[in-house]
């Protein structure tokens, strides 16, 4: 099927335009991958540093406040008092912890307010129950040594009990030298910031990362603590505002607060936004379908359009494999097939002008044969000389003898005739009777011959000595001459337009390869009395009429030989005369 | 042909398997300037930090930015200034609460190789380079002003604030030098520390009923409203009143007559110049000692055009 080249120009015609489709949509479909993550990472960009932004104002209160609280005289003056008492009693902390919840209250942001004391290893809040613990040691509470610097400290309140994660500013109260003797803190919950930082409700993972740790921020908080960020994480540098981007399976994007350094980072997995994309995929494959079937239909209008001019030289080269030489009809376009048809055609002119170029030479040859024969022998005195030699032997009474010579007249007039190629089948018969009479003197009438002929086949024309060589094969190769019962039948008949005549012999028989000899071979020509072989028919016949005659032979060993010639039957000696 | 329909379908399926390669966009900061302003609880105030983002948007700086709780809290400032030195900052930019007491800063900001810059208010114990108004130059379009209006030996009475802010004190020393260089107007009294809205009321009420003024020199808008509602209380619109600043209430005052003049200055332009100076010292060029940001006098005939042009400018920055 792949040879056709009609499907081949469907096949190409259909890779082209699928390749092309398919290259086409893939590289649209992979921008819109990469088009839909840029968007989605901006945008994402774009939210954290909202969150951010958010982020460090609460931050910023938190500082500011802390240092506030930090040069309040009122504080300065209330903790010293507290200070020097030395057992505080409950009205003295309700007091001092009133002072802290009045500095909570100055920002929304502000959960909790703590004064550590570490004269007395002391702590106060703010918190309505107006806490106060002993005996804390400073390194529990690290924003008490809290170096300068706007980074929000990260510590565990367990002041209340159970311990909740805080960030918190923590600023000195210094006395007349410039010693410190209390710390203020103000603090907010990291529940609160996960509250304020988690504004969707997507699948993305947030983490919190200050310069040391990586907090997660979307898990319960008890849960909460160092968490080990996803593999593939890029490392973010530390002086970008924002940045975003894709590595490996996931999405980033990341936002750093300007004043307190932390960094909100938002990790989305890749193939939760492209599954968004399937719509896209399956919309795109259902075009290409549509595409393909289109390019299908299109190949094949195409390809019969394009076969058109071929398939008519194709039709004219299988006229000329078939013996018709008549030129094919040269298309308008294209100009390739126009000029494939014009060269064609003009090869077949050639042919034709070499067939009748052997044909002649051929014809010329035989012709030049034939009086080169004549001029070798002068007919008349022939003829006059082999009269008087019948005549004498009549008068002499050997009858038999002026028979044969009449024969032999006949035979000699009939290979040197120039009256023409064609003859009647009663003209051939008669000159192959005068054959056969001479072969039965030779042969002392070991065979005999019969004809049966048909009355309208008697008028038909037939080359001249088309049936003698065959007979004449017969006789020579045939024959069995110790027995006396050999038999030739020569018949013919007319059916539809076809002259048909057959010759057969009861003799020997010839095997395959004798057969192909004498079909296809020189004959054992210096036996023969024209020196015409049994091939020389077969290519007159085909010269003569070309497909319209036929030349077959039937031969089984032991019991003859068949030969069957079938011509047309024509009435008009002109008619296939060359 | 076979291999050719599996190149095809193999490159179909890589096309879309939509494997992406990895990419990355980022923001990067060129510079991070320290800001610590006096407070952000005025619109001066207000219209500086916008100044200074704007300009910092436009050059890839990235602002943090500090402020005490009120222009008199030098302390809390102090301490926001120490955070400052220990975050990593290429500039500081900062209004001194005490313009006395500045050289501290300077020395650790030199220690550290930072750059220092004073905005809207000058450093007055150390030589650093200033952005904000001529402070000095405003006294003297007060002085001019006053001395058109009230004529000469007209008795000017003066109220400021703190005396520990230099462009304060500039503005009142300004002034004093043409009154006394010339002579044609002389400065009858004057009540420092006057902060706020009442302090400066009262000081107003004292000077007319008491000291006979026949105009007053208010070094800031504040005070300047303080002033406007003793002279309407006293029934004395004959006592001239000019005041410094461009808040809203107080351009509002001067459409309205209630105040005289107002010598306006424009924060937004302060603070942006601030940053770009900043900016360009980073970047190889030296720094004026003082780049004066003009100063424009309004009176009841041009405080019209002055708010239209300012709400124009207003919009075009929101834009």
């Amino acid at each position: 099927m792949w040879r056709s080249f009609r499907i081949r120009i469907m096949m190409t015609m259909l890779a082209v335009a699928l390749t092309s489709v398919g290259l086409l949509f893939g590289v649209n479909y992979r921008n819109a991958v990469h088009t839909l993550e840029i968007s989605y990472l901006r945008t994402s960009a774009e939210n954290a540093a909202a969150q951010t932004r958010r982020l460090d104002e609460s931050m910023s209160d938190l500082y500011r406040e802390a240092v506030r609280a930090s040069t309040d005289s009122r504080l300065h003056h209330a903790a010293s008092t507290y200070l020097a008492l030395e057992r505080p009693r409950t009205d003295d902390v309700i007091a001092l912890s009133a002072l802290l919840d009045e500095f909570c209250n100055r920002a929304d942001s502000i959960e909790t307010v703590y004064l550590y004391l570490p004269e007395k290893r002391e702590m106060l809040t703010s918190d309505e129950l107006h806490q106060r613990r002993t005996g804390i040691a400073p390194e529990k509470y690290p924003w008490s040594n809290a170096a300068e610097g706007f980074t929000p400290v990260r510590f565990a309140d367990t002041m209340s009990g159970s311990a909740h994660v805080m960030y918190g500013y923590g600023k000195p109260l210094l006395d007349e030298t410039g010693k410190p003797f209390a710390v203020i803190c103000t603090g907010i919950s990291e529940q609160t910031l996960r509250y304020e930082l988690l504004q969707d409700s997507s699948s993305a993972q947030y983490f919190l990362l200050t310069k040391t740790e990586s907090i997660p921020v979307n898990v319960p908080s008890e849960n909460s603590g160092q968490a080990v960020l996803p593999q593939g994480t890029p490392e973010l540098l530390a002086d970008t505002d924002t940045v975003c981007g894709a590595s490996g399976e996931w999405l980033y994007a990341s936002a750093q607060a300007p004043f307190s350094g932390l960094r909100l980072l938002r990790l989305t997995e890749r193939d939760s936004l492209r599954d968004e994309l399937a719509s896209v995929r399956g919309q795109f494959f259902l075009l290409l379908l549509l595409v393909v079937l289109l390019a299908l239909l299109l190949a094949w209008v195409l390809g019969r359009w394009l076969y058109r001019p071929m398939g008519s030289l194709m039709a004219a080269m299988e006229k000329v494999g078939g013996g018709d030489l008549s030129p094919c009809p040269e298309p308008e376009q294209p100009e390739e097939f126009r000029q494939l048809s014009s060269r064609f055609n003009q090869m077949i002119k050639e042919i034709n002008g070499l067939i009748d170029d052997l044909v002649n030479e051929r014809t010329a040859k035989a012709e030049a044969e034939l009086k080169a024969l004549q001029y070798q022998i002068q007919p008349h005195f022939m003829y006059n000389t082999l009269n008087s030699i019948k005549y004498a032997a009549i008068l002499q009474g050997n009858p038999k003898i002026g028979e044969q010579i009449g024969a032999v007249i006949e035979l000699l007039e009939a290979s040197i005739s120039k009256k023409g190629a064609l003859v009647t089948l009663t003209e051939e018969i008669q000159l192959l009777k005068s054959y056969v009479s001479l072969q039965s003197y030779r042969y002392m009438d070991c065979f005999t011959v019969d004809y049966d002929l048909t009355e309208e086949t008697k008028g038909c024309y037939v080359p001249r000595l088309l049936l003698q060589p065959i007979v004449e094969n017969s006789i020579l190769h045939g024959m069995d001459v110790k027995r006396s019962d050999n038999r030739i039948r020569v018949a013919a008949l007319v059916t539809e337009g076809s002259l048909w005549i057959t010759v057969q012999d009861n003799g020997k028989g010839m095997p395959a390869e004798q057969l192909q000899m004498l079909l296809f071979g020189n004959a054992d020509s210096h036996r023969q009395f024209t020196g015409i072989g049994v091939a020389n028919i077969r290519e007159r016949l085909r010269l003569y009429y070309g497909v319209q005659a036929d030349f077959q032979v039937y031969s089984r060993l032991e019991e003859g030989t068949k030969f069957v010639l079938r011509l047309p039957a024509s009435y008009d000696r002109e008619e296939y005369s060359r | 042909m076979k291999k050719i329909w599996f190149c095809a379908a193999f490159l179909l399926t890589v096309l879309l398997g939509g494997c992406s390669a990895d990419f990355r966009e980022e923001q990067k900061t060129l510079y991070t300037f320290g800001v610590v302003l006096k407070t952000l609880d005025a619109e001066h105030w207000m219209e500086i930090r916008a100044g200074m983002e704007s300009a910092a948007n436009e050059r890839g700086v990235r602002i943090v930015l500090q402020y005490p709780s009120s222009e008199l809290a030098a302390e809390e400032q102090k301490i926001i200034l120490r955070d400052m030195l220990a975050e990593p900052i290429d500039a500081l930019l900062f209004s001194p609460c005490d313009s006395g007491d500045t050289a501290w800063l300077a020395s650790e900001a030199e220690a550290l190789g930072l750059p220092l810059f004073t905005v809207d208010t000058g450093a007055a114990d150390s030589e650093l380079p200033y952005i904000g108004s001529d402070n000095r130059g405003i006294g003297r379009m007060a002085y001019e002003y006053l001395l058109e209006t009230v004529g000469k030996d007209g008795k000017v009475g003066i109220i400021t604030g703190t005396s520990r802010q230099d462009s304060l004190s500039d503005r009142v020393s300004g002034f004093r030098f043409f009154c006394t260089r010339d002579g044609k107007m002389e400065v009858a009294c004057m009540d420092t520390n006057c902060n706020d809205y009442v302090g400066a009321y009262r000081a107003a009420c004292r000077q007319i009923k008491e000291e006979k003024v026949s105009a007053i020199f208010c070094t800031s808008g504040v005070i300047g409203m303080g002033a406007v509602t003793a002279r309407e209380e006293l029934g004395r619109n004959d006592v001239r009143l000019i005041a410094v600043d461009t808040q809203r209430d107080v351009l509002n005052a001067v459409r309205e007559g209630r105040l005289d003049a107002l010598i306006t200055q424009s924060g937004y332009e302060i603070g942006y110049q601030a940053v770009a100076d900043a900016y360009a010292s980073l970047n190889g060029e030296t720094p004026p000692p003082a780049h004066y940001i003009p100063n424009t006098l309004l009176t009841a005939e041009t405080v019209d055009a002055f708010l239209e042009e300012k709400e124009a400018y207003e919009k075009s920055i929101a834009r």
